[in-house]
C-alpha cells in the first residue's frame, strides 16, 4: 500500500482565506455571517456565510476575461494549496499531476444568467461564449488549462459529500498508481437562486432574536446557515513528497463512502475500523433538525454506544458550503494535527437526541475523522492522521 | 485487490430501442436512424432542430411515481438500471447491507425540470421543489433507493466522457474494497437548456453526423440512458449471473488545451489510451478492436486518428475501429456508457457495428474503420474511446471473460 500524505492546503472561507487566518477565524468563533434579503414574494431575511471581500485577481496566473465565481474560489483555493505545498505552478511534478474535484450544484451562476437571456429575448440572443463555462465541470477543466495539468482527472457532482468524495478518489488514483501527486478538494458558491431555494424549504436558521443563527447539535436549532468557499488539498505518495522536501501536514490514511440510514457509521467504520483513544471527529453538523441528530447518533453507534469519541464542527462558522464543505472540514483536520490542537465546541443548551461528546480545544488528537452527509442518503468519511512521528524517526 | 472486475449486466434506452436488445439491432443495420425533428420542445428560432430524441419512452409506473413525471432524465436511468439488474440477475433485499454502489454521470442531469428557476422565474409564492433538478446527485439517490445500494453512491459530471469515466471510478470502488458491485451509468435528456447551449457551440450538423468521413460537419446530439453491473468477479457468479465482459482498465485525464477544441495531433486522446492500456498492464497490440469517440465534427475525428497512430503504431493499421454515433448520435453523459455497452456486445457476438453515413472516407482519416456491413471476427479486447468540452478524456479496455 502507497502511504498518501497531505503537502499542502488552500481554504477558501466566509471565515478566512488562506492557512493562516483560516485557523484563526474558525479558532476565535468569528463568523463571516451577514444578512441576506431572499428574493420573491415573502422577503425574508436570512443569514449568509459569504466570502467577502474577495478578489479574484490575488490567485490568477493571468488575465481571464470571464470567470464564474466556482471558478473563481477554486483558482484561489488551487493558488494557496500549491504555494504551500511549496510547489510552483511550473514544477513538473504538478503539470503531471491530476485533479480531482467535487461540488453540489455548480456554476449556478453562469446557467442562470445563460438561459435567462433566451427567457427574456428568445434563442437568438443567448451569449454562445456563456455555455461552456456552465458546466459543472468547467471550474477544474480551466484549472487544467491555466496549470497545464494533463494528468488524471476526475469531476464530481454528488451533493454535499462532493469535495470529500473528491479527495477519497484521488487517494485512491494514487495508490492505482495513476499519480502521484493530486490536488483535490470541492467548491460552491453563493446564488441567490439557491438560497431561495433552500429557504422555500424550510432548511435556513432563523434567528430567533439572540444574534445566534446556527445552532448546530443544540436542542434550539432551527436550521444552517447558507454560505460559500472552496478547499484544495495537495495529496502525494508519501515517497515522492518525501524526496522534494515537501510539508508533510498530515496522513491521509482511510476513507469510507456509503448510502442509506446506517451510511454515516459505516463510512467511519471503512475509514478508520474501530474507534480508538486518541480519535476526534468532525462533523457536519450545520443546525439542521434531523441531519444533525442522525450525525451524533451514527458517531454513537461508531464508538460503541456512548458519547465519547470528541467532536469539533466548522457548521455555525463557516456556513454550510455544499461542495466545500468536506475540504474545509478536511483542512482543519490537518490544521488540528499539524498544531497538535482543536477547535472547542460550545453547547449552550445540550440536546439528548444528539448525544456528543463536545471537543474542548485542549485534545491533542493522534486522528481526526472527517464525516460528511448528504441530505439525499449518501455519507462519506476519511481519516486523517499526524505525520510527525514519521519524521522524528 | 487482485481479483477481476467483471460486468454482469447491461441496460439501455436509446432513440434507437428501448433497450439493448434493440439498440443493439439498429447499430448493427448501421442507418440514421435516431434523427428526427425535435417535439418535445419549441424549436422555433433554434438554429437546429433535428436531434435524437427518442419518441416512445415508458418508464416504469413505480418510478413515475417516485420521481414525477417531469423528470425525465432520472427516469430514463432508472428504466436503463431496472434492465441492467434484471440481467444480472439482482435480487433486492431489504436491511440486508447490500455493499452496491452508484456510479452515474452526466452532463446536465435533471435540469429540464427547473428550467423554471434558471429562466428567473419559479412558481410566484409558493414553494417550487423543483429546484432539485440542480443537484446532479438526484438521479443516483434515486437508482440507490431502487436497489437497495448501501455501498458508495456517487454522481461524476465529466461532460462528454462521463458514461466510460463512471466504468472507471465503479472500478476504482471496488478495487478500494468499499463495494462488491458498482451500478455504473450515464444518462442525459434533450431539455431546451442543454439544446440551446450545445446549439451555441457550433459542433452541431444540421443534415447527419459522418464520422471519419470527408463531408462530416458536426455531431447530432441525442438523449438516452446506459447502465452496467460492474463487480467482483466472485459476487457475480455467486448469483449465477453472467459473465458478459472483464474490464482491465481505465484511464481519466485532460487536454489541457482549449475548452472545446481537441489538443493538437489528440495528445491527450493518445496519453488516456496510453494510461488505460498501463492499467489494464496490456501491450498495444492486446487491442483488436477500438469503438472511437468519433463525433463527427472535423476536428475529431482527424485527432483521434492521430492518436490512435501514435499510440498503436503499425498495429493501428490492423485494428478495425468504429463510431455508433453516426447511428444513434451523441448521447452526451449516456455516450460513453452505451459505447462500452456496444463494445461488449462486439465481444460476445463477434461482430462490430459499422459507421453509419461513411460513403467518402477521409484521407486523413485512414484506418479500418468499418463500413457497410458489420465486421465479423472473434474479438477479445475492446478500447472504448470518450471525450468531452473542457478537454476531459477517458478510455476503458473491457475484455473476453
Amino acid at each position: 500500500m502507497k502511504r498518501v500524505v497531505v503537502t499542502g492546503v488552500g481554504p477558501v472561507s466566509s471565515v478566512g482565506i488562506g492557512r493562516q487566518s483560516f485557523w484563526t477565524g474558525l479558532q476565535e468563533g468569528c463568523s463571516g455571517v451577514t444578512p441576506f434579503d431572499v428574493a420573491g414574494p415573502t422577503h425574508t431575511r436570512r443569514m449568509a456565510a459569504r466570502i467577502e471581500p474577495f478578489n479574484v485577481a490575488d490567485y490568477l496566473e493571468t488575465v481571464k476575461t470571464y470567470l464564474d465565481r466556482t471558478s473563481q474560489l477554486a483558482f484561489a483555493a488551487f493558488s494557496l494549496a500549491l504555494e504551500e505545498a511549496n510547489l510552483s505552478p511550473t514544477d513538473p511534478a504538478v503539470k503531471a499531476g491530476g485533479l480531482s474535484l467535487g461540488t453540489a450544484y455548480g456554476p449556478l451562476a453562469t446557467e442562470h444568467l445563460f438561459f435567462s437571456d433566451f427567457h427574456r429575448k428568445g434563442p437568438r440572443l443567448v451569449k454562445p461564449i456563456l455555455f461552456p463555462h456552465a458546466y459543472s465541470n468547467t471550474p477544474i477543466s480551466l484549472l487544467a488549462m491555466e496549470y497545464g495539468m494533463t494528468g488524471y482527472h476526475l469531476h464530481n457532482a454528488s451533493g454535499w459529500i462532493a469535495s470529500t468524495l473528491a479527495l477519497a478518489l484521488a487517494v485512491q488514483a494514487i495508490q492505482e498508481g495513476h499519480a502521484t501527486l493530486m490536488v483535490a478538494g470541492g467548491f460552491e458558491a453563493f446564488h441567490p437562486i439557491l438560497f431561495q431555494a433552500l429557504d422555500q424549504e424550510n432548511r435556513l436558521a432563523r434567528d430567533e432574536g439572540d444574534g445566534e443563527v446556527a445552532r448546530p447539535y443544540d436542542r434550539r436549532r432551527n436550521g444552517f446557515v447558507a454560505g460559500e468557499g472552496a478547499g484544495l488539498v495537495v495529496l502525494e505518495e508519501e515517497q515522492t513528497a518525501r524526496a522534494r522536501k515537501a510539508p508533510l501536514l498530515a496522513r491521509l490514511t482511510g476513507f469510507g463512502a456509503a448510502w442509506g440510514p446506517a451510511a454515516r457509521c459505516t463510512a467511519l467504520q471503512q475509514a478508520a475500523g474501530a474507534w480508538q483513544e486518541g480519535d476526534l471527529i468532525i462533523g457536519h453538523a450545520n443546525g439542521s433538525r434531523e441531519e444533525d441528530r442522525r450525525e451524533a447518533l451514527a458517531i454513537c453507534e461508531w464508538s460503541g454506544g456512548t458519547a465519547k469519541v470528541p467532536v469539533a464542527i466548522l457548521g455555525g462558522r463557516v456556513g454550510e458550503s455544499f461542495g466545500a464543505t468536506g475540504a474545509l472540514q478536511t483542512i482543519a483536520a490537518v490544521e488540528m494535527l499539524d498544531r497538535g490542537t482543536t477547535i472547542p465546541l460550545t453547547l449552550q443548551v445540550p440536546d439528548p437526541e444528539c448525544p456528543v461528546a463536545p471537543a474542548t480545544g485542549k485534545e491533542r488528537p493522534r486522528r481526526v475523522l472527517v464525516l460528511s452527509a448528504d441530505p439525499g442518503g449518501a455519507a462519506a468519511a476519511l481519516a486523517l492522521e499526524r505525520s510527525e512521528d514519521e519524521l522524528l524517526a | 485487490m487482485d481479483e477481476r472486475v467483471v460486468i454482469s449486466g447491461l441496460g439501455a434506452v436509446t432513440p434507437l430501442g428501448a433497450d439493448v436488445a434493440e439498440t443493439w439491432a439498429a447499430l448493427l443495420r448501421g442507418r440514421p436512424e435516431a434523427f428526427r425533428p425535435i417535439r418535445r420542445f419549441e424549436t422555433r428560432d433554434m438554429t437546429f432542430t433535428t436531434g435524437g430524441e427518442i419518441s416512445m419512452f415508458t418508464p416504469h409506473p413505480e418510478d413515475v411515481a417516485v420521481v414525477g413525471a417531469e423528470d425525465r432524465a432520472t427516469l430514463l436511468m432508472m428504466t436503463a438500471t431496472r434492465e441492467a439488474m434484471v440481467q444480472a440477475r439482482w435480487i433486492r433485499r431489504e436491511g440486508t447491507g447490500s455493499r452496491l454502489g452508484v456510479v452515474l454521470s452526466t452532463n446536465f442531469g435533471s435540469v429540464e425540470m427547473a428550467e423554471a428557476w434558471l429562466g428567473g422565474e419559479p412558481s410566484p409564492g409558493r414553494p417550487d421543489s423543483r429546484f432539485e433538478g440542480l443537484a446532479f446527485q438526484r438521479a443516483a439517490d434515486h437508482v440507490a433507493h431502487l436497489w437497495g445500494a448501501e455501498g458508495p453512491v456517487m454522481n461524476l459530471s465529466l461532460s462528454c466522457a462521463s458514461g466510460t469515466a463512471a466504468i472507471g471510478i465503479a472500478v476504482a470502488w471496488i478495487r478500494a474494497g468499499l463495494a462488491d458491485a458498482v451500478l455504473a451509468g450515464g444518462y442525459d435528456a434533450l431539455s431546451r437548456f442543454a439544446w440551446l447551449g450545445l446549439s451555441a457551440l457550433r459542433t452541431m450538423s444540421r443534415t447527419a453526423v459522418r464520422p471519419f468521413d470527408r463531408r462530416r460537419d458536426g455531431t447530432i446530439f441525442s438523449e438516452g440512458s446506459g447502465a452496467l453491473v460492474v463487480e467482483r468477479e466472485t459476487t457475480a457468479r455467486q448469483r449465477g449471473a453472467p459473465l458478459l465482459a472483464v474490464v482491465a482498465g481505465y484511464g481519466l485525464n485532460n487536454n489541457a488545451f482549449h475548452m472545446t477544441a481537441p489538443a493538437r495531433e489528440g495528445a491527450g486522446t493518445a496519453a488516456v489510451m496510453r494510461q488505460a492500456l498501463a492499467d489494464a498492464g496490456l501491450p498495444p497490440e492486446a487491442v483488436d478492436h477500438i469503438n472511437a469517440h468519433g463525433t463527427g465534427t472535423p476536428p475529431n475525428d482527424v485527432t483521434e486518428t492521430q492518436a490512435i497512430k501514435a499510440v498503436f503504431g503499425a498495429h493501428a493499421a490492423r485494428i478495425p475501429i468504429t463510431s455508433i454515433k453516426g447511428t444513434v448520435g451523441h448521447l452526451m453523459g449516456a455516450a460513453g456508457s452505451v459505447e462500452a455497452i456496444a463494445s461488449i456486445l462486439t465481444l460476445r457476438e463477434g461482430m462490430i457495428p459499422p459507421v453509419a453515413n461513411l460513403e467518402e472516407p477521409d484521407p486523413e482519416c485512414d484506418l479500418d474503420y468499418v463500413r457497410g456491413e458489420p465486421r465479423r471476427g472473434a474479438f477479445r479486447t475492446v478500447l472504448s474511446n470518450s471525450a468531452g468540452i473542457g478537454g476531459c478524456n477517458a478510455a476503458v479496455i473491457v475484455r473476453q471473460p
